[in-house]
């Protein structure tokens, strides 16, 4: 264990040796392996979900050259079921639930909370295998054969009538469900019980909050869907009914316990970035967050309404009407919460020196895509109108608004914005703005022309369609190229600044967090002296007791940092 | 502190024993580390009760639909060995909890027999339960493909003349009232997954329906009403016995994880090994016992108990 302080670092470090840190403690490949440092195991989870999503995202590029002519043109029926379940599967199971979370999460809620790591690492380290064997299951499923149920495993099509490997599919789910449930127990732990002295609950930055809500509905869904998996595994394999229409089962049980668990997996998605949103936001604005109590109560609230509300994707699968009545009251009301989160966002930006970083572009994208998804919902969740939208591109194009305009500009927005403090380089700021625009020009390109294809009929999962809805499918399929570059940019960007970057300070946008406080990137225990906590969250200037602001914030930046050496550069 | 302090392992007392417990570098005191632990295992416990809930929903949905079915099927589970299982369950259960006192006082001699004896029970229950589930098998029970409820209620009814619940309540006879009228005209030849599919299975009797009359060539199946009816409630038997299988299946499974948690916990004191210097472990393998005694606790008036 390093026991080296900054102290030892002589004048010029490009000849000295670096200080001691999390990346060159040790450098065998069992050190990383066996590794329990959260910040390693974060590490190698940005690899495993990368390669997840330049999976699923190949999976959506077959998809979107398929539908540029409307009799289709490469791919049989067959194959274009299995394509598009291939989509979904990577991208939900394998991206978007684990991709905040155990990245993001992982790396920087211990730094934030002033930890030394999480509770119980050896089980963070377990999760990451856990999650690395249900990719390997999942895409040994989809490359030896293939999937055509999509995402949703409907029964009866999955226990009984769908010949691909469902089974396996399904085991993949289910093993990486045990890998959020994991990482979810992990972060309740820590978030209880490994806060920095002083850091009280409302002292906490929002993201802890957001990961703390997160962790909560993982530990409360993640459960139901992998039993009711694994009724559908046995019922397949062996035989059982419990789903089966034939001998008096009930399918629709199936979907109600299926969306009883992934309607709050779409918050296990959203809130994570909603909190990335919320310490870039105020980095990038210089400002308190406003309503700091309004901000975490409609994180939590989020979390229990996204429990009521599951219904509402069974309005057109034989749920009684009244049922479906109280289920869309509740679904509008999920909007309150979301609502207060994004006018708190904008306040927040009100009067404050706003930098126009590319991380702070990335969470701009995410405000306006994440403000359409979320009111093309209200279109979903009434009645009537869902009625004519249900399983059309309608509802594609919605949740693509919410899950990749929300959690991957999310997620990318907090990589930027974190990048220096996981790698102790800087990236290429200009690309990091190309690629932001970049991805949010080809995103809306893509899919702002399913909304009126959607809309116009054009039903979701069918890859022959009417010539008149060409010229909609064509600019989404431009659009998607686009977006594929722009997504495909950080990664040579990133990895080129790893060796090429200049050298980050430890606090480089000059934000406030304990994160921020020790160096770039970490020691492998985060920090040589804890810290005590005795200011609120987001404290960029310090208030007085009889109101209004006294003056810049007590928190040290660069140039008076605790543990930086004198010649360390500020870069802003 | 600094690091090095906190390599050292931290000493505590606990009444008139020194115990030595080793503290993680996470953690900046024991009790931190000790109240991680506490909270951990709740949250698991949390999850754990989700997971079962899931299956409780689809038990209780069904009990609502089938009510009478569940009345009828339930006859089959065996009131005694249940009971059995229940006590064994409950004395293992206690012991369990003088486990962990006897962890807290430090006399692992103690300690290490109630667990033996924790691990006996659990073993007991899994042997009756094994009993339980040959015979449920042998009867035809299994909700496989070779479930076959004409057969099982035949040989209950045999065994069981009159029928102990049935006559009394006839709700829970649908199933056989249907097999006898079925019987009486005459009809019955029960096809079994043995018999050759491609064979066309003609049942004579009144108020026959041909299906797919047209298609000679297609397998054809008439069933008389009576026998269609049987085959309605056989179905929802098998929902209910899917539903038994599933739960006291996922409940025997975290039965033998506890057995391989109870073990481990014991070599660990046999051992002397410092990890069971505290008495968190056995504590939380406490937790997780006293978890599954109380999902049996549900499990068996829902499953065997039905009235």
């Amino acid at each position: 264990m390093s026991t080296a302080t900054l102290k030892d670092v002589g004048k010029s470090h490009d000849k000295v040796k670096e200080p001691l840190n999390y990346l060159n403690a040790t450098n065998t490949i069992k050190s990383w392996l066996f590794t329990v440092d959260h910040k390693r195991i974060a590490i190698m989870y940005l690899v495993a979900v990368s390669v997840a999503f330049l999976l699923g995202g190949l999976a959506a590029g077959m998809i979107r050259v398929e539908l540029t002519v409307p009799k289709g043109q490469f791919l049989t029926n067959d194959a274009y079921n299995k394509v598009f379940t291939a989509h979904g599967v990577i991208m939900i199971f394998f991206f978007l639930i684990p991709a905040v979370p155990a990245v993001l999460g992982n790396f920087i809620l211990p730094l934030m909370l002033g930890a030394r790591d999480l509770a119980f690492p050896r089980l963070n380290l377990l999760s990451f295998y856990v999650y690395s064997a249900a990719l390997v299951m999942g895409l040994a499923a989809i490359i030896g054969g293939g999937v055509d149920t999509g995402w949703t495993f409907y029964t009866p099509y999955s226990s009984v009538y769908s010949n691909s490997n469902v089974a396996l599919t399904i085991m993949a789910a289910f093993v990486a469900g045990f890998s959020s449930i994991f990482t979810g127990l992990n972060f309740i732990v820590t978030i209880h019980k490994m806060r920095a002295p002083g850091m009280t609950w409302f002292k906490m930055p929002l993201f802890a909050w957001a990961m703390y809500a997160t962790s909560v509905i993982i530990m409360l869904g993640t459960p139901v869907i992998a039993i009711t998996l694994a009724l559908v595994v046995v019922e397949r394999t062996m035989g059982f009914g419990i789903f089966s229409p034939e001998i008096g089962g009930d399918p629709v049980l199936f979907q109600h316990l299926f969306w009883f668990y992934s309607h709050p997996a779409v918050y296990i998605m959203v809130l994570p970035a909603m909190g990335v949103i919320n310490e870039v936001i105020a980095a990038n604005s210089k400002k308190r967050i406003f309503g700091y109590e309004f901000v975490a109560f409609s994180t939590m609230a989020i979390a229990v309404f996204g429990f009521i509300v599951w219904g509402h994707h069974m309005f057109a699968s034989s749920q009684s009407m009244y049922l479906g009545l109280v289920f869309s009251v509740l679904s509008f009301l999920v909007a309150v919460p979301s609502a207060v989160k994004i006018f708190n966002w904008a306040t927040t930006m009100y009067k404050g020196s706003v930098e126009l970083t590319s991380h702070m572009l990335y969470a701009f994208g995410f405000l306006g895509l994440f403000t359409i998804g979320g009111l093309t919902g209200l279109y979903l969740s009434s009645l009537a109108t869902d009625i004519h939208l249900t399983a059309t591109y309608f509802v594609v194009a919605h949740f693509h608004y919410v899950m990749v305009g929300g959690t991957a500009m999310g997620f990318l927005a907090g990589l930027h914005f974190w990048w220096p403090k996981m790698t102790g380089r800087m990236y290429s700021e200009v690309w990091g703005k190309v690629s932001a625009v970049l991805v949010f020009l080809g995103f809306n390109l893509t899919f702002l022309p399913q909304f009126v294809v959607g809309y116009l009929g054009m039903p979701r999962r069918y890859h022959f369609y009417p010539p008149e809805f060409q010229l909609w499918h064509v600019m989404s399929t431009g659009g998607a190229f686009v977006l594929g570059v722009g997504f495909f940019l950080p990664v040579i960007y990133l990895i080129h600044s790893l060796k090429f970057g200049e050298k980050a300070g430890n606090n480089p946008w000059r934000a406030v967090g304990l994160e921020w406080l020790t160096t770039s990137p970490p020691d492998t225990h985060n920090f040589h002296e804890l810290p005590v906590v005795t200011w609120e969250a987001y404290e960029y200037f310090q208030e007085s007791h009889h109101g209004g602001d006294v003056g810049p914030s007590r928190f040290p930046f660069d140039e008076e940092a605790v543990h930086v050496s004198s010649d360390e550069e500020v870069h802003v | 502190m600094s690091l090095k302090s906190m390599e050292n392992a931290a000493v505590v007392s606990s009444g008139h024993h020194m115990i030595e417990q080793k503290l993680s570098v996470q953690f900046e005191d024991l009790d931190q580390q000790n109240e991680s632990y506490i909270v951990g295992m709740w949250s698991f416990l949390v999850t754990e009760v989700m997971f079962f809930g899931a299956l409780f929903l689809a038990y209780t949905l069904y009990r609502t639909m089938y009510f009478n079915t569940y009345l009828e099927a339930h006859h089959f589970l065996d009131v005694k060995l249940g009971t059995l299982n229940t006590l064994v369950l409950l004395s293992s259960s206690l012991s369990a909890a003088l486990s962990v006192y006897y962890a807290q006082h430090g006399q692992r001699i103690k300690v290490v027999l109630l667990l033996a004896f924790t691990c006996l029970c659990a073993f007991g229950f899994m042997g009756i339960k094994y009993v339980e589930y040959t015979s449920k098998i042998n009867e035809g029970l299994l909700p496989d493909q070779n479930f076959n409820y004409a057969k099982a209620l035949t040989v209950f009814h045999e065994h069981h003349k009159p029928a102990a619940g049935a006559k009394e309540n006839p709700r829970a006879n649908v199933a056989w009232e249907q097999l006898e009228l079925a019987r009486k005209t005459n009809q019955v030849s029960f096809v079994t997954p043995t018999d050759n599919p491609d064979t066309a299975v003609v049942e004579s009797g009144f108020d026959n329906r041909v299906t797919s009359a047209a298609d000679t060539t297609a397998r054809v199946v008439v069933k008389s009403a009576a026998r269609e009816r049987f085959d309605i409630e056989a179905g929802k038997a098998k929902i209910f016995f899917s539903i038994y299988f599933c739960m006291t299946g996922l409940h025997g499974i975290h039965v033998i994880i506890g057995i391989i948690c109870m073990t481990t916990l014991m070599l660990l004191y046999l051992l002397k090994h410092p990890a069971v210097d505290d008495y968190l472990p056995t504590e939380m393998v406490g937790l997780y016992w006293h978890f599954v005694d109380i999902v049996w606790i549900f499990l068996f008036p829902l499953m065997y108990l039905i009235s």
